[in-house]
């Protein structure tokens, strides 16, 4: 039972770390980044070419280099991709959908891309890069990677939810999410936050993407896509944009995950969390957190 | 004509699908629905075509049914989808889809699991599938046109103006909705019904970027986008042949291109260049004396 609790909890930490970067760029910059789980997969796959390529490589370096690589793409796609939209199109509604369609487009690029690395194939990660170890406390098996896990993600989600509520950038984005143009004309830089934004974003997803791959020791091209319907789940359950009710909403649905799965059957998980979803969109669709529809 | 098409069925058959799954999202994309929905109702057309074609059931009833489950299908589910708009609707339909290919690979006794279906009996003569698409594409024409088509047009861009005008946008919304997963469905039908598999690979996330691909490349909103996207979608890959992994690498490229840079499509490319050829021949609008009197 508390063994389920342990390994529960560090699923939903991965859930909140990608679920997070996903729930501030829709609030923030008003997209809804289909590619997100492709960046994760970018993050799982750099540290297989790093510990591939160089035997013996530091774990915390790869984990640095991991979140360079998946911030920049993030970056990229600001900078080559939405920005240019938002350049061309005027129109609101136009210029949202065909942000989406573009996220999708790119992601199948990335998706692309890393078939090249793998072959099409599922790879097992190095066991050098992290030499995976448990421990039993009252009988609870946790393993060090979990631990890493979910500290790293409490860390995370306390520094992010600050950052939003308390930091000057973090107000300029909440100010952006209400009126793009307002802000600008009160003197926000919406470029260069929408630029940072993405950073994080990609830079979170990556972290999540390494720490998935060392968890469950293997990187795949497509693992990204599986993780996006949870983080959907999550984000309609706890609302856009609201950073604690996101993290409460990732650990909870992993909690509900990982008993579905124990104590019922494992195929069930899906059919589970769907049926959350819509039970969410038709009772409560603006989430649970009481700020309802408003955005960040 | 007919040796023609009889060497080329195969590739006849995807640009037919291709086709249909990109009418589909154009359907509901023109009324102004976000839905990603097509690729799960592709899936559920396809699943209960394979199995009721292996129960030995004609085609002809098989079509019917298909293209009457994805419609009611839609309807049960609208409800959920009437009451989100923008990106919380892309959303919902998204994990739709996500739910139906994680469904399909554990009910296997429905769906064949990971092995999906094969084997199904290839029933669809080549001339009932050029049939259908050509039904489609006339009947998304038409409703392209006249007070329908105004009204949609409506929709799409501004709902509450839309509503102002008389036009009822819940209903008209849902009913795009239904039709777009009629056609998606109708979709699934054809693949199985001419190819005799189906498996979680037909419905995996990327049927979902092919189906998008074919809507942007052609022109997301012009009747006949679709279908051009279709076919150079559905011929390219027998062109990058040659630069072999590199293939997939280069279509993504292009797509992407022609999305951020060209959002109107290939139709919209060759519109503008007709714009451009014609207008030296345009008879010059007279000058405003033309009413008034001579002296």
């Amino acid at each position: 039972m508390l063994q389920y609790l342990v390994n529960g909890l560090s699923l939903g930490a991965i859930y909140a770390l990608f679920s997070l970067g996903l729930s501030i760029s829709w609030a923030g910059l008003n997209i809804l980044n289909l590619a997100h789980g492709t960046v994760f997969m970018v993050g799982a796959l750099t540290a297989w070419l790093l510990s591939e390529q160089l035997p013996g490589v530091p774990f915390l370096l790869v984990l640095v280099i991991a979140m360079v690589i998946c911030g920049l793409i993030g970056l990229a796609m600001e900078l080559v991709v939405f920005r240019q939209i938002r350049r061309r199109t005027s129109d609101g509604n136009q210029q949202t959908l065909t942000t989406v369609i573009a996220t999708v487009a790119t992601s199948s690029l990335l998706i692309a891309i890393a078939e090249q690395f793998t072959g099409g194939q599922p790879q097992g990660l190095s066991q050098d890069l992290f030499v995976v170890s448990g421990y039993t406390v009252f009988g609870i098996r946790i393993t060090n990677i979990q631990i890493a896990i979910i500290v790293i993600a409490a860390v995370l989600s306390f520094a992010v939810a600050w950052f939003i509520k308390r930091g000057r950038q973090g107000q300029a984005l909440r100010a952006l999410s209400v009126d793009r143009d307002m802000a600008k004309l009160v003197g926000v830089s919406a470029d260069r936050l929408s630029a940072l934004t993405m950073f994080g974003a990609g830079a979170m997803a990556g972290l999540a993407g390494v720490l998935l791959a060392v968890q469950i020791n293997a990187v795949e091209a497509h693992m990204g896509e599986a993780l996006l319907f949870k983080a959907f789940a999550i984000i309609i359950i706890a609302g856009v944009g609201s950073i604690g009710a996101t993290v409460a909403a990732a650990v909870a649905l992993a909690l509900v995950e990982t008993f579905v799965a124990a104590y019922w059957v494992s195929d069930l998980r899906d059919v589970v969390v769907f049926a959350l979803i819509i039970l969410f969109l038709l009772v409560r669709p603006q989430g649970i957190s009481s700020k309802g529809w408003q955005r960040a | 004509m007919i040796d023609w098409l009889a060497a080329n069925a195969p590739l006849l058959r995807n640009i037919s699908v291709l086709a249909l799954l990109g009418y589909s999202v154009q359907l509901a994309l023109r009324a102004g629905v976000f839905s990603f929905a097509t690729v799960g109702f592709y899936a559920i057309g396809g699943y209960v075509t394979a199995n009721l074609l292996k129960a030995g059931w004609n085609w002809v009833a098989v079509m019917a049914l298909v293209i009457v489950v994805g419609f009611v299908f839609a309807l049960v589910i609208s409800p959920v989808l009437n009451r989100l708009r923008h990106l919380f609707l892309a959303m919902a339909t998204l994990a739709f889809t996500l739910f139906i290919q994680s469904l399909a690979l554990s009910w296997a006794t429905f769906t064949g699991g990971a092995q999906g279906m094969f084997g199904v009996r290839r029933v669809l003569p080549q001339g009932a599938m050029i049939a259908i698409v050509v039904v489609v594409v006339l009947i998304v024409w038409l409703t392209q046109r006249g007070v329908l088509g105004r009204a949609t047009s409506a929709l799409r861009h501004d709902e509450l103006l839309a509503a102002s005008l008389g036009v009822n946008v819940s209903r008209q919304q849902t009913m795009a909705f239904a039709a777009s997963s009629g056609v998606g469905a109708l979709a699934g039908f054809v693949q199985v019904s001419t190819t005799g598999v189906f498996g979680p690979d037909d419905i995996s996330f990327s049927t979902v970027v092919t189906s998008l691909t074919v809507l942007v490349v052609g022109g997301a909103i012009i009747w006949a986008g679709p279908l051009v996207g279709a076919i150079l979608v559905g011929t390219l890959p027998l062109y990058l042949v040659k630069a072999g992994n590199l293939s997939l690498i280069i279509q993504a490229v292009v797509v992407l291109a022609i999305v951020v840079y060209q959002p109107e499509g290939l139709v919209g490319i060759v519109k503008y260049l007709f714009s451009i050829i014609r207008k030296p021949f345009r008879k010059k609008p007279r000058e405003t004396t033309a009413g008034a009197p001579a002296s």
